[in-house]
């Protein structure tokens, strides 16, 4: 195998609370073991590392450090194990802003491109 | 996956819920009033039609497949009847993928009696939360259900399940969820035959028994023991 042209995949990881970096470990040793390259931009984030939280309804959130938006901006795809959060909403405004509008359209036709077995389930039979 | 006992292990299930994940109760305007306490759901066209087209172009992708509009417009006239109507209205554009509307609490009660009669369900956010953990305990729970946040941009792959503190830092966690979530990545970033190795890889490991304390607790391993055992049965 030429691993030395193989492409390096950029993803950001979270690993978060409890349970979180247990499993994370575990998916990332079998990803690698795949044989496809990846480059993990890991970062705490969760329950000890909540940047804000403050009184109230608006406030009443847990925000995501701007390093971590700066990083999935970047690397497009990012894993997320789970963080006891109140809402993740840095991320929510990162998903729906569209300094590039990129269909729906085109975004299934790039999974279509991109599925070989023809279904990607989310619950698997 | 058939080698998961749950109550339905005969029956063939196969389901991808599409929920809107922007809007609707989860917006996070709440407030307190003199008599007790308001919360605000948001609908916007855009939003609705976003998901429908997200849904329909994957159901026309994968299968052609019946996609199920879940909805409770009829007591949410405006919300959810704009959500109804916009998704109504895609779907006529897809003449080729069926569709049905079916109110949620009715469509609840039939995916528990016959879960096989549904394959792609469209739905917005507060009923997918709903809907996708009950879909989850169809197949055998959270621990084996991944989760994707697909954006215009931006993609977020994510395991269903909580942070299950009470076991946390003992090493028996299920990493399924999250791996099968990681699978979904690798479809997304085109690395699509990686996916199908560690499916594979994950199949051959629960055929030959090796499965952690959530599916059953007599004989399982622990998390690090399971992944290495699907490694192992990574074909090269």
């Amino acid at each position: 195998m030429r691993a030395s042209k193989k492409k390096v995949y950029s993803v950001t990881v979270l690993p978060g609370d409890g349970i979180g970096p247990e499993v994370m470990a575990a998916t990332q040793k079998i990803l690698e073991a795949t044989g496809v390259r990846f480059h993990w931009d890991v970062f705490p984030f969760g329950k000890a590392t909540a940047l804000t939280k403050g009184r109230g309804s608006k406030k009443d959130r847990v925000r995501i450090p701007k390093e971590i938006v700066d990083s999935i901006k970047k690397n497009g795809a990012h894993l997320k194990a789970r963080q006891q959060r109140r809402s993740a909403k840095g991320i929510e405004a990162l998903m729906s802003s569209s300094e590039t509008p990129l269909s729906c359209t085109r975004m299934s036709a790039l999974f279509k491109a991109c599925t070989a077995s023809k279904r990607v389930s989310l619950m698997c039979p | 996956m058939h080698s998961i006992k749950t109550r339905f292990s005969d029956v063939p299930i196969a389901l991808v819920i599409f929920r809107e994940n922007l809007e609707d109760l989860y917006i996070g305007k709440e407030k307190r009033t003199p008599r007790g306490a308001e919360a605000t759901a948001v609908f916007t066209r855009a939003g609705c039609k976003r998901i429908a087209e997200f849904a329909f172009d994957f159901a026309r992708c994968h299968g052609r497949k019946k996609v199920t509009i879940v909805h409770k417009a009829n007591i949410l006239k405006e919300t959810h009847g704009l959500f109804l109507k916009v998704a109504r209205q895609v779907a006529k554009r897809y003449p080729d993928v069926p569709c049905e509307d079916l109110i949620a609490d009715n469509f609840m009660m039939q995916l528990v009696r016959n879960p096989q009669n549904f394959s792609f369900v469209l739905t917005p956010n507060f009923l997918g939360d709903l809907i996708s953990d009950l879909a989850a305990g169809l197949v055998g729970g959270l621990g084996i259900a991944p989760g994707a946040n697909i954006g215009k941009k931006y993609a977020v792959f994510e395991a269903v399940h909580g942070t299950a503190d009470d076991i946390a830092g003992k090493g028996v966690a299920n990493p399924l969820s999250l791996l099968l979530s990681a699978c979904m990545m690798l479809n997304y970033i085109g690395e699509s035959s990686a996916d199908k190795r560690v499916r594979e890889a994950i199949a051959r490991t629960l055929t030959d028994g090796i499965y952690t304390g959530d599916v059953r607790r007599e004989g399982s391993v622990g998390t690090d023991a399971f992944a290495q055992a699907i490694i192992a049965r990574l074909k090269k």
